[in-house]
């Protein structure tokens, strides 16, 4: 899909603006509501959406389309809340998958660390470097190429393959159960 | 084994409250209307033809109580969980004020943020509501009193019935809306007589329900509503239940209002068991 191909709101008028945030809110909510849960998405969500405004005058169309320099600021701002990502990945890991989590915040006091969480799925995701987690949730989660993972992040193409496969692979291991240390936690 | 599918899996579809989206356009449009006033907005210009204000939000919603400081410390904070304990415990300490200091201090940032918004203009005032999260109802008035609704994607229709602007029953004209006093005590005492005679017992909530009227839907100009927001703070019947979430007694029937300190706007209102949203208000040239 090239950039020509596709309509592109003019982001200096209000309107234009406005044309990005309705067709894009939904999904940037579900992916910071993914990320962090639903209670805590909503500032996140919110600030990427103010990010985006205030910052309207640096974004180039020629690089990025809209949807994948929202991921971009979306998955930095997500960056800055770890514990409540933690938070989110222990829920994920504890409540059956129908589970609605809302209510995560409340136990604000709560120090959750990373070691908290088993050798799990989650807990494999958990203790990925933050740049392996965050290739891989854009792929998994968002659905971007690689190509627009590498602009959304501002990072080499060859980065993002290389970060995919790491996560990756520890994963695999994590859902293997092959690993003799964690099974013994098991 | 394909990892990102069970990643997938994993995550599943969060279950997302719809009203998220409303709260966001809300942050969304009060950012846009004060470009000014927010740490690092500088750099960019604002908008054409905006008159620069640069009283703070905070300080101009609370020059007229003396309470500059606590509304200040107030002004952009989070609404988060955590503020439902200090809620609690304010009133554990500060005794049988039901507004509390948390709620005073979402209802004074609210004020501060329409009172520094420029006054909207147009030929019709329009209102576009959402009943019980589905059924959305137009209203546009013109200036001469001459009213129209639609329903949906309906045609509008000329509006017929009392109104379309009540105070507890008693029709008020734009003008007269337009005209209320945009301080604190001249504004409860206007609000008073137009209310007339009502029975002592029922006085409190009307009074409240009277303010909170000119809140949202209502063409009160930017002064009036953020004089109507301080009043509010004011009341002694008016409970503060967290998260931007007040309520009071009305007749008898208990309605809660959620508001947005940020934008200063009136999310939703909850009367027994119907909700509404106004998603628009505001002047407008374009025809129903």
């Amino acid at each position: 899909m090239t950039a020509a191909a596709v309509h592109q709101p003019d982001l200096a008028d209000p309107e234009g603006f406005g044309e990005i945030f309705d067709a894009h809110f939904g999904e940037i909510h579900r992916y910071v509501a993914q990320r962090l849960g639903p209670d805590d998405a909503e500032d996140v969500v919110a600030e990427t959406f103010l990010t985006a405004f205030r910052k309207r005058g640096q974004y180039d169309p020629s690089r990025a389309s809209a949807r994948t320099w929202l991921y971009g600021i979306a998955t930095n701002l997500v960056g800055k809340h770890r514990r409540s990502e933690t938070r989110a990945l222990r829920a994920l890991d504890r409540l059956p998958r129908d589970r609605d989590v809302q209510g995560l915040a409340e136990g604000v006091a709560v120090r959750v660390s990373a070691q908290s969480l088993g050798p799990s799925l989650a807990g494999a995701i958990s203790r990925l470097s933050k740049g392996d987690r965050d290739v891989l949730l854009l792929v998994a989660l968002a659905g971007l190429s690689h190509e627009e993972i590498a602009s959304a992040l501002g990072i080499p193409y060859g980065t993002v393959g290389s970060r995919l496969n790491r996560a990756r692979k520890k994963l695999r291991k994590a859902l293997g159960g092959t690993n003799p240390m964690e099974g013994e936690h098991g | 084994m394909d990892e990102l599918k069970k990643v997938r899996e994993l995550y599943g579809e969060p279950s997302l409250d719809p009203e998220v989206r409303a709260r966001v356009a809300a942050r969304l449009d009060a950012e846009r209307a004060a470009p000014a006033r927010r740490r690092g907005w500088r750099r960019s210009a604002p908008p054409a033809g905006r008159p620069r204000d640069d009283r703070a939000p905070g300080r101009a919603g609370t020059a007229r109580t003396g309470r500059a400081v606590r509304a200040a410390r107030s002004w952009w904070a989070p609404i988060t969980a955590g503020a439902a304990i200090v809620v609690m415990a304010a009133v554990a300490f500060v005794g049988p004020r039901l507004v509390t200091d948390e709620g005073e201090g979402v209802l004074l940032a609210a004020a501060g943020v329409v009172e520094t918004r420029p006054a909207t203009k147009g030929a019709y005032w329009h209102v576009k509501r959402v009943l019980n999260g589905s059924d959305v109802r137009h209203l546009w008035v013109a200036r001469d009193g001459r009213a129209w609704t639609s329903q949906g994607a309906g045609r509008p229709v000329p509006f017929t019935g009392k109104g379309p602007f009540t105070m507890d029953g008693h029709e008020l004209t734009i003008a007269q809306i337009e005209a209320l006093p945009d301080e604190v005590g001249p504004l409860l005492a206007k609000v008073h007589a137009i209310l007339g005679d009502v029975s002592e017992d029922e006085r409190e909530g009307v009074v409240a329900d009277a303010i909170t009227g000119l809140l949202w839907s209502k063409p009160a100009p930017p002064d009036v509503r953020a004089a109507a927001y301080r009043a509010l703070a004011g009341l002694s019947n008016v409970r503060y239940l967290g998260k931007g979430t007040f309520s009071y007694d009305v007749r008898g029937v208990r309605r809660e209002l959620v508001i947005d300190r940020r934008s200063g706007q009136v999310l939703r209102a909850t009367t027994g068991q119907a909700t509404e949203a106004v998603l628009e208000a505001g002047w407008t040239d374009v025809k129903p």
